[in-house]
């Protein structure tokens, strides 16, 4: 079902995380080259989250390995793979409330910078998801599609190679979807950044993606382009009967 | 982090009236003891507002680093006529690795479980001190030896004004030391450790050994103030240098009444309820043992009530009616 | 001393710290928050199951009766009018609430009662039975029994009767309990009362072989959160198991371990079981 491209920067091999008799995530072989913008779609309940998790060490895997670089990250704590240059935002958002916008985002530059340093890239940042000017409010009281663009721009600061993004677009209107459609591009463009999204606005994912991987019951079902997706009648059923915000598929 | 003017140059002004204050009043006497103390407990508050406040953790265990500090650089005193200042560094590095050595299974403890357990060992260490007769003289306590030609080498004044400013040099480094820390990379690490572990994770933060950092920087801290108190009430015993409510409560409570977090909220908080304490024992313990401390818990309690979402709030809200 | 008495020893003592921890280990799981106070209620308990003795010639076991009723009653109307005001505050307040309600109650006794030790005399006291060629001390034999009768009762209130029933939904889920017509204020005042009642009661039962003082509570209160916290806090089950085990683990550390670091051993078993496994050794809960 999957092949290894050329220069994979991160892959997986027989990734798989049970809690109890659940199987979240089975044996699920991913393989994501550098440079690559690639969509992760499911169903609710799939086990997009939990690769994510199992990806970034915040959940250790049953069996399996995740290798970045060709170095083996499985069982690696998350700062310490976030040093070798991965990283991922929250489904629900999840800054430090107490501290400002622009705490929130210095915070992600401090892996390798001063303080001083890390507020200038932060402010950087800011201005590239188009939330500069709301740099010294408290992260409490932004809105939803503002703490998303806010976190986004956090884990912009940390210079990583490959960003894992879980539903970063979920509260955006149109512009500032294609805004953040643009923003991912040109990351990827200029700074050569590795994308795996997890999204339910198929048009997003449509638009955005060079591949799309499906998971369903935690395995894959279907891998490929979004127009080969978009016609494949087990990602079809898999969709059928289920909740999605927005049932578009092509 | 707006720095106005005022807030630049209020500290500086703070300093100088500190620096001024043992000069107006009778040397040795119960006015100059009372706010030597003052400074102290200031001190310890903000060794304990390194862990409370910037990383959020409630430790109701803080005397056991104190205690140690005192024991170690007293035995040391006594057995090998080790200057303080010397037993200070030793005190330092011992209560420092306890605190680290603890920090480590209680990390992952929130809220009332990590107090618990701060607790317990403050309770542990105290119970140590009572039966290790052998080492720590058991309840009897330790007398630390006068001798009357010592000097600053020994630590040692027959005035208290040297002392005052003793305990004033302890407060200036103990709040310039959490004023950086709260500026530095580790004060952004701890808060966000604070806000969201997982989070702080994902963004590169060492959470582990970031609560260990701000563990070990409290602990040693209350250790040295431990060796002043030592060398200041030339007495203490377990009951007295392990208290329960008398060190650990107290620096805890001083802290938060005067502002968690704050750089100023320990001098308040202590500023607040040192007097206060005063007050009633001057009222009260005439009357027995027990009243003065029973006024306490009354009024501990009575602001809880009065203000559950918490004392800051409560102290806040007065200084705002104050102010208009 | 040997290893079997040792271990009996510990037996006894530990079914009379499961009965005392039990009260705590009800308080955390029906009304959610950690007493810190909790060892100054077995203190009230002595002190009331003492003067029973002293002017009513009531053997302690009996005035243990007395001593639960009385510090019921109290722990009800401290649930009313204090600890029901924090149950929605932020940890700060509640810690410090239960922490101002230790100070008071050792105060409040220090200034009733004066600092001294006093003990009672109980026909008893000095008597043992030989069994196997280990000595069963008295106190310690009847104050175990009192508490495995205890136990029972408490067991059969939480299991058989409406009352208990309708405090265990509480404590699963109050907001269905609620649904269900069962007055959830009221629950809490039970539970708590029944809880610092229960931890009164097991310091009456222990009067005989112990002295009292304002500052009893100190010896038990990390012993009583030991308990707890290797049984699982809420757990029932597991404060009688928990407390059976300390016993058995204070009294044959006696054996080998100067008291100091008995002391560090009992630490130890409660950090390590906080840090790696905070629900307790059992797996069920209340």
């Amino acid at each position: 079902m999957s092949t290894r491209e050329s220069h994979p920067i991160l892959w997986t091999e027989s990734l798989t995380r049970k809690f109890g008799g659940l199987t979240a995530v089975g044996d699920v072989n991913l393989s994501v080259s550098s440079g690559e913008l690639l969509g992760l779609i499911g169903p609710n309940g799939a086990g997009k989250t939990t690769l994510f998790n199992l990806l970034m060490g915040l959940t250790t895997p049953t069996s399996g390995e995740v290798y970045l670089e060709g170095k083996k990250i499985s069982g690696l704590k998350p700062h310490q793979i976030c040093r070798l240059g991965m990283v991922k935002t929250f489904q629900n958002v999840a800054l430090f409330p107490e501290m400002s916008v622009l705490e929130n985002v210095l915070t992600g530059g401090l892996l390798r910078a001063s303080v001083e340093e890390a507020t200038a890239l932060a402010k950087d940042s800011l201005a590239k998801v188009g939330m500069l000017e709301i740099a010294n409010k408290k992260a409490a009281d932004l809105t939803f599609p503002e703490k998303a663009l806010v976190e986004m721009a956090r884990a912009l600061c940390t210079k990583p190679k490959v960003v894992l993004l879980d539903e970063v677009m979920a509260a955006l209107n149109e512009t500032e979807m294609d805004h953040i459609l643009r923003l991912i591009k040109t990351l990827r463009d200029q700074e050569g950044i590795t994308f795996i999204v997890i999204e339910h606005h198929m048009r997003a994912i449509m638009n955005l993606c060079e591949r799309i991987v499906v998971l369903s019951f935690g395995q894959v079902i279907a891998e490929g382009t979004p127009l080969e997706i978009g016609a494949n009648p087990e990602v079809i059923s898999a969709y059928l009967g289920t909740d999605t915000t927005s049932g578009d598929l092509h | 982090m707006n720095t106005q003017p005022i807030q630049k140059y209020c500290p500086l002004a703070l300093f100088i009236l500190l620096c001024s204050i043992p000069w107006l009043l009778t040397d040795q006497g119960y006015a100059i003891r009372v706010l030597t103390l003052l400074l102290l407990f200031a001190a310890m508050a903000q060794s304990w507002n390194i862990v409370g406040g910037l990383a959020n953790q409630i430790s109701l265990g803080h005397a056991a680093f104190f205690g140690i500090g005192a024991y170690a650089s007293t035995i040391l005193l006594i057995r090998f006529n080790l200057s303080p200042w010397l037993g200070i560094l030793v005190a330092m590095i011992l209560a420092g690795l306890t605190g680290g050595l603890l920090s480590l299974p209680t990390m992952k403890l929130r809220g009332h479980y990590f107090a618990l357990a701060t607790l317990a060992f403050g309770e542990v260490m105290r119970a140590i001190a009572n039966t290790w007769s052998s080492v720590t003289g058991g309840p009897v306590g330790i007398s630390v030896p006068f001798s009357p030609n010592a000097g600053l080498g020994m630590m040692q004044f027959k005035s208290t004004i040297p002392y005052y400013f003793m305990m004033l040099a302890a407060l200036t480094i103990t709040t310039f030391i959490f004023w950086k820390i709260s500026h530095s990379k580790l004060g952004y690490e701890l808060r966000a450790v604070k806000a969201n572990v997982d989070s702080a994770e994902v963004i590169g933060i060492d959470t582990t050994r970031t609560k260990i950092i701000a563990s070990v920087i409290s602990a040693a801290l209350m250790g040295a103030c431990g060796v002043l108190y030592a060398q200041f009430n030339f007495f203490f015993d377990p009951d007295s240098a392990f208290s329960l409510v008398g060190i650990s409560i107290r620096v805890a409570l001083i802290c938060i009444i005067g502002g968690i977090g704050t750089v100023f909220g320990p001098l308040i908080g202590a500023c607040f309820l040192l007097p206060l304490e005063e007050i009633f024992n001057a009222f009260l313990s005439g009357k027995g043992a027990g009243y003065s401390q029973l006024a306490y818990g009354v009024i501990l309690i009575g602001i809880i009530l009065l203000e559950p979402r918490g004392l800051t709030t409560l102290f806040k809200q007065a200084v705002q009616r104050i102010k208009a | 001393m040997s290893f079997l008495q040792a271990i009996l020893d510990g037996l006894m003592l530990g079914g009379v710290y499961a009965v005392i921890s039990i009260g705590l280990t009800l308080v955390f799981g029906v009304v959610s928050i950690v007493n810190f106070a909790q060892a100054e209620f077995l203190m009230l308990g002595m002190y009331v199951a003492y003067f029973v003795w002293r002017y009513l010639g009531l053997d302690p076991i009996l005035g243990s009766l007395i001593s639960f009723a009385a510090v019921f009653v109290l722990g009800f109307f401290v649930q009313q009018f204090l600890i029901r005001r924090v149950l929605k505050a932020p940890e700060v307040a509640q810690i410090f609430l239960t922490v101002g309600i230790l100070i008071c109650l050792e105060n409040l006794a220090l200034i009733f009662f004066g600092s001294e030790y006093r003990s009672v005399q109980t026909s008893y006291q000095n008597e043992a039975l030989e069994f196997l060629g280990l000595i069963i001390s008295m106190p310690y034999l009847i104050a175990f029994i009192a508490s495995g009768i205890a136990g029972g009762f408490i067991w059969w209130v939480l299991t058989k009767t409406w009352w208990g029933r309708a405090v265990r939904a509480t404590a699963q889920n109050p907001m269905a309990a609620k649904l269900m017509g069962i007055n959830t204020d009221q629950m809490y005042r039970i539970a708590f009362g029944l809880g610092v009642g229960l931890t009164a009661f097991g310091g009456a039962i222990i009067l005989p072989y112990l002295t009292v003082s304002p500052s009893v509570g100190g010896q038990f209160g990390v012993l009583m959160f030991t308990v707890v916290v290797l049984g699982g806090l809420g757990n029932v089950l597991g404060a009688v198991v928990g407390g059976i085990a300390v016993g058995v683990i204070q009294s044959l550390s006696g054996l080998f371990l100067p008291i100091q670091l008995q002391n560090i051993a009992l630490f130890i078993i409660f950090i390590a079981t906080l840090a790696f496994r905070p629900e307790g050794l059992l797996r069920k809960s209340l």
